[in-house]
């Protein structure tokens, strides 16, 4: 019995990584809508922590998208923010007291929030950021139900 | 046993980001329209260079150096990009990075052996003093995800599609920086802003030209 439940809980992690990854890549490659690119990173990261069966999982999650996101050899204060949100985030989860669901979509909109307020504040009044906040919401909501899905289907 | 490895994975991942030069390469095939089209720009440029009639300064052509671009900029701000020449080429902080020879893409703001950051022009906290069209109308360049020109004299007449370039002394002057795009009244209403065309796009650049 603890054996399955190790290989259900390494299953769902490999997944998880699975999709993190290619997410990252995708924004790493430039992937956009209409000209905005959503942090799909981020989005994956954090709809990825409320189906992970530990903190350290989530950390994971956090190192492996910001490796692949790193776009060249000199150290990115852009890339150490992503880190320290999907830390943050991973660490305020835990005292969200709404649904799952809405708790990921409050912690994906205050990520792209804070993500801009450290990186480019003067850009959080214009139309990029309502278009990547919208667009995020979309797509968090949409890799949620995925997510959902698969874990359902599992058990 | 399984927290211990995820713990040593996590430190592992983390030393590799954060402590040494590795990064994943993203690159796209460069595709021949791209390069074509930023051609096209820069011809452009050399036509609206030679309309205005006053640039007088030609940089050298030994004044350049190439450089590659690092991957693409994988967020929405696209302030900056990474270059493969540094201090050993001969790259000086607060030099200054073209398209080919005549658009502005942005200045050198951090150097290091091997490798440059420059901010482009479309970094929020850009402002620099330019000029527009024929005319040579004053207005005030800011940067940002919407590139715009603000502080004109409300009563200039301004056509849409008018060149906007340099005007400041930290750069050469008459560096294109891009071609209104679309004219507003501000809310006081003695000044007028336009929202600019930029003549590059972040992600398709492969290479730059820094102007030692």
């Amino acid at each position: 019995m603890n054996y399955e439940l190790g290989i259900m809980k390494n299953l769902r992690l490999f997944s998880l990584i699975l999709l993190v990854g290619t997410l990252s890549f995708a924004q790493a490659l430039g992937f956009s809508v209409f000209g905005i690119k959503p942090n799909l990173a981020l989005i994956a990261v954090i709809a990825g922590f409320f189906f992970i069966s530990s903190f350290w999982e989530g950390f994971l999650l956090t190192a492996i998208a910001a490796l692949i996101l790193k776009f060249s050899p000199v150290f990115e204060p852009e890339i150490l923010i992503f880190s320290l949100i999907g830390v943050g985030a991973l660490i305020v989860k835990n005292y969200l007291p709404w649904r799952n669901f809405l708790n990921s979509l409050f912690l994906i909109g205050l990520a792209v929030f804070t993500f801009y307020l450290f990186l480019a504040p003067k850009l959080i009044y214009s139309f990029i950021f309502l278009k990547e906040l919208a667009l995020s919401l979309i797509l968090g909501t949409l890799l949620f139900a995925l997510l959902s899905f698969l874990r359902q289907n599992k058990t | 046993m399984r927290r211990y490895l995820l713990i040593i994975l996590v430190i592992f991942l983390a030393v590799i980001t954060y402590g040494t030069a590795f990064f994943i390469k993203k690159e796209r095939s460069f595709d021949e329209n791209v390069r074509l089209k930023q051609e096209n720009e820069e011809l452009k440029a050399q036509i609206q260079k030679l309309e205005i009639g006053n640039w007088k300064l030609e940089i050298p052509r030994e004044g350049f150096l190439t450089a590659k671009v690092f991957s693409t900029y994988p967020f929405n701000i696209k302030n900056k990009l990474t270059i493969n020449a540094g201090e050993k080429q001969g790259i000086k902080k607060l030099s200054v990075a073209v398209l080919e020879k005549n658009i502005l893409v942005g200045q050198v703001v951090e150097v290091f052996e091997n490798y440059s950051i420059v901010k482009t022009t479309f970094d929020p906290n850009w402002q620099l003093p330019v000029r527009i069209g024929e005319e040579e109308i004053n207005g005030f360049f800011q940067g940002g995800g919407e590139p715009k020109v603000i502080l004109i004299d409300k009563d200039k007449p301004l056509r849409l599609g008018d060149v906007v370039y340099s005007a400041s002394q930290e750069f050469f002057y008459g560096l294109k920086i891009g071609e209104l795009n679309e004219l507003r009244e501000t809310g006081a209403g003695i000044f007028k802003e336009a929202v600019l065309k930029v003549p590059f796009n972040v992600n398709e650049l492969r290479e730059v030209q820094i102007i030692k």
